[in-house]
Order: C-alpha cells, then sequence, then structure tokens
C-alpha cells in the first residue's frame, strides 16, 4: 500500500475520528443539558447514594475537558511517530484506542444525561460503554492495515559488509531510545490518570484519601522494574570492534533510575532484542587475507534492524 | 554510526574520523538532535588518543554538522539536511564524471576551480 495513503488513514483514526466524535458528544451533550434542570446530580459514592450535585451543563464540559486533552496527546503522538518512518502497531495502536477512549466518555455522558440517575447503578452504562467502543476498536484495528514492524526510524543498509584494507581500523555504534512520542505519551497518561485517581479521592469526603498514593505507588513500581525503566529511561548500545560484539542498556538522565546493564560476547554473530522490541545484530568476521601472505582482512557488518 | 581511521594513511586521523561523521550524514544514518557516541568511547574502540577524537568533533562544530555543549557531548545540528542533500548529488555527480571518463583527480580539480570561483 502506498505509504502516504496508509498514514492517512492511520492519522485519520488517531486525530480526525476522535475529533468528530467528540464535537458531536459535545453538540448532543449540550442540547441534553439544556433540557435538563439547573441542579442535577453529578456524583455518586459506591454505594449509589447521591454526594455531588452541580450543573448539566458540568457534564459536557468535563467530556470536552477530558477527550480533547487525551485526544491532541495521542493523535501528536501518531503525527510525530509518523515523521520518523512508516508506522508500527504501537502508532496503529495508540490511534484505535484515541477512539475508543472517546466512545466510553462520551457515551457515559450522554448516557447520563439522557436516563438521569444511571451512575447510581452504573453497571449497565458501563458495559454498553466498554463493550461498545471495544467492539468499535476492534473493526478499527482489522480495518486499518497491519503496522510495519522494526523500520521505525533509519534501516540501516545492512546487507553490504565493509571491506577493511589492512591496518585499517573500524568501529561500528549505534543507539536507540524509546521515542520522544512513546515517552511523552506515557507521561501524559501518568499524571492524567493520577489526577483523575487523586480527584476521586478528594470527592469523596475524604473518604478515600488513601487512593492518592496510587500515582506514588505506581511510579515506584514502574522506576523499580527493570524492564519498564529501561524501556523508557535508558538509550540502547550496540557496539562492533575487534570481533568483541557487546551491547546493553546506559542510563539517560536521571543516571540512578536506571540500572546499567550489559551484554556482551565474543563471536561472529551475535543477536538480542531490546525491552522495546527492536533486533540487534552484529557481525564480526576475521580471516586470513586472499592472495597476500601474512595480510589479515576484517569486515564488520552492522546489521541493526533499528534506529 | 561506522567509523573508520586507517593510520597509514598520509591523512590525519582526526580528519578521517569526522570524513566518517561526513559520510554517516550525507546517508542521513544521524539527524538532528543524534549525539555522536562520546570521545572517550570512540578513542577506545579505535585505540587512537582522545584529544585526537576530541580534534575532530571540533573540525565538526566549526563546520556546523555538531553543538558541542558540555554535558550533553556532540549534538547534530540541523545542518545536517544538507550534508544529506549534498549526499544525494554526489553519486550522481560520480556517475556523470565516470561516463565521460573523467578521473578522480580532475573531477576534484574542477570541484576546486568551481568552488573558489
Amino acid at each position: 500500500m502506498n505509504h502516504a495513503l496508509y498514514t492517512a488513514r492511520i492519522l485519520v483514526v488517531a486525530l480526525v475520528l476522535p475529533l468528530i466524535l467528540t464535537a458531536v458528544a459535545l453538540i448532543i451533550g449540550f442540547t441534553l443539558a439544556s433540557q435538563l434542570p439547573g441542579t442535577i446530580v453529578v456524583h455518586w459514592d459506591l454505594a449509589g447514594k447521591p454526594n455531588g450535585y452541580g450543573s448539566p451543563y458540568s457534564l459536557p464540559i468535563t467530556l470536552a475537558s477530558v477527550c480533547l486533552p487525551l485526544v491532541v496527546l495521542f493523535g501528536g503522538a501518531v503525527i510525530l511517530l509518523s515523521h520518523r518512518g512508516p508506522l508500527t502497531p504501537l502508532a496503529k495502536l495508540i490511534a484505535v484506542v484515541n477512539t475508543w477512549h472517546v466512545l466510553v466518555i462520551s457515551v457515559l455522558v450522554i448516557g447520563e444525561l439522557l436516563y438521569p440517575g444511571i451512575g447510581a447503578a452504573p453497571g449497565l452504562a458501563l458495559l454498553i460503554a466498554f463493550g461498545g467502543a471495544t467492539a468499535v476498536a476492534a473493526v478499527l484495528w482489522f480495518v486499518l492495515p497491519p503496522g510495519v514492524r522494526g523500520v521505525a526510524g533509519t534501516v540501516h543498509p545492512a546487507s553490504a559488509p565493509v571491506t577493511l584494507a589492512e591496518g585499517e581500523r573500524a568501529s561500528w555504534i549505534r543507539t536507540t531510545t524509546a521515542s520522544r512520542a512513546f515517552i511523552w505519551t506515557f507521561a501524559g497518561v501518568y499524571v492524567l490518570v493520577g489526577i483523575a485517581i487523586s480527584l476521586t479521592a478528594l470527592s469523596n469526603q475524604g473518604r478515600y484519601w488513601w487512593l492518592s498514593f496510587v500515582p506514588v505507588v505506581v511510579i515506584v513500581v514502574v522506576l523499580s522494574n527493570p524492564g519498564l525503566d529501561r524501556a523508557c529511561g535508558c538509550s540502547w548500545r550496540a557496539r562492533s570492534q575487534r570481533g568483541r560484539v557487546s551491547g546493553g542498556a546506559y542510563p539517560a538522565r536521571p543516571r540512578d533510575l536506571c540500572r546499567r546493564h550489559r551484554r556482551s560476547g565474543t563471536g561472529p554473530v551475535r543477536r538480542f532484542r531490546d525491552p522495546l522490541g527492536a533486533e540487534w545484530s552484529a557481525r564480526y568476521h576475521r580471516a586470513l587475507g586472499r592472495g597476500t601472505r601474512g595480510s589479515s582482512q576484517q569486515r564488520a557488518h552492522p546489521g541493526s534492524h533499528c534506529r | 554510526m561506522l567509523l573508520r581511521i586507517d593510520p597509514a594513511s598520509a591523512v590525519p586521523l582526526f580528519e578521517q574520523l569526522a570524513t566518517s561523521v561526513r559520510a554517516e550524514a550525507s546517508r542521513g544514518t544521524i539527524r538532528a538532535g543524534d549525539r555522536l557516541p562520546a570521545a572517550r568511547e570512540v578513542a577506545a574502540s579505535l585505540d587512537v588518543n582522545v584529544h585526537t577524537v576530541l580534534r575532530a568533533y571540533q573540525a565538526l562544530r566549526d563546520e556546523g554538522l555538531v553543538d558541542l555543549r558540555p554535558g550533553r557531548g556532540a549534538v547534530v545540528t540541523a545542518q545536517v539536511a544538507n550534508y544529506r542533500e549534498l549526499g544525494e548529488a554526489i553519486p550522481r555527480l560520480v556517475a556523470t564524471a565516470r561516463e565521460l571518463g573523467l578521473g578522480v583527480s580532475t573531477l576534484t580539480a574542477m570541484i576546486r576551480q568551481e568552488y573558489g570561483s
């Protein structure tokens, strides 16, 4: 498929469709809100008793304040990824999730405005919202062409071994890190979820104050997990020199958040996979020179398939 | 990034290192914002003095390809796009010269003459 057409289709799902859905939900939401009394129940406790009242317009306003930043965040991430080359399955997932969360929130808000009080027993509404949105997301996932694996960024011309003259030295060094789009998306979602949890904890008259510690616990768990902190905060580096191929995760900033990790070995070919799924390979070949006694020929073969 | 040096060559080592980086730039394998490997790492991998690598990086800074920042190392600048553009034009130029039977010395002399005019 034409790359431009493929990228355009994913961008439609990542940005255009969620924006249209948000706009339609806002129009319906404000229209329904105008037909309701000035004050309605907008929040219930876990037992289903009302504990928060407000204007019906607060619901579409909440929808806008939650959906629009997320749509821009996720859509922006996909646009950034699209500038780095063919879109990967991760970009496709972000695009589909962008439509999914808009559908979930829109159905819940419109459901509450259509049937005030539904929030007291939200089981059916949640089922419809999550089930319907997931079904639509699944359709979008299968309608979109599969993401292209392993070519995010520049593809190194791996097929041509480099032949060195006698006495010539060569070193091949390559580094990859989590994309900025991934890091900003991760950070943005974390902050938004953290704010939502904290607001929930405070809105129930402080009864669930302990929930406000959840974001702190999550960040501690993430940073203490070797795989996650390497994926988010480290650069991966492979190096081929003098018959020894080495690679590993090297700390990014701040240095003390990441454990140093190395793998190294000696041999003709070494392959390993980093936490982001990119495959590294490097080959070192040493053989006696052809025709000239005592000469040697070294070939360093950088075969990276990642940025 | 593939860095190559030939100690037997008459070309200074720092110039050979700078040429390797320029070649990566013209091939488009490095981009604006990328960081070049630490000078100490390059020096260790090629068994050269770290000052040789730093001199190469300084030469690249002087021509605008990298920006040397304290604590961040050598960062590739937006100038790299020009190298890429030139890197795409050079193979065509060399192919034309070959077709016309002109050698590398003639081509180099003509480029020098054109540049000087």
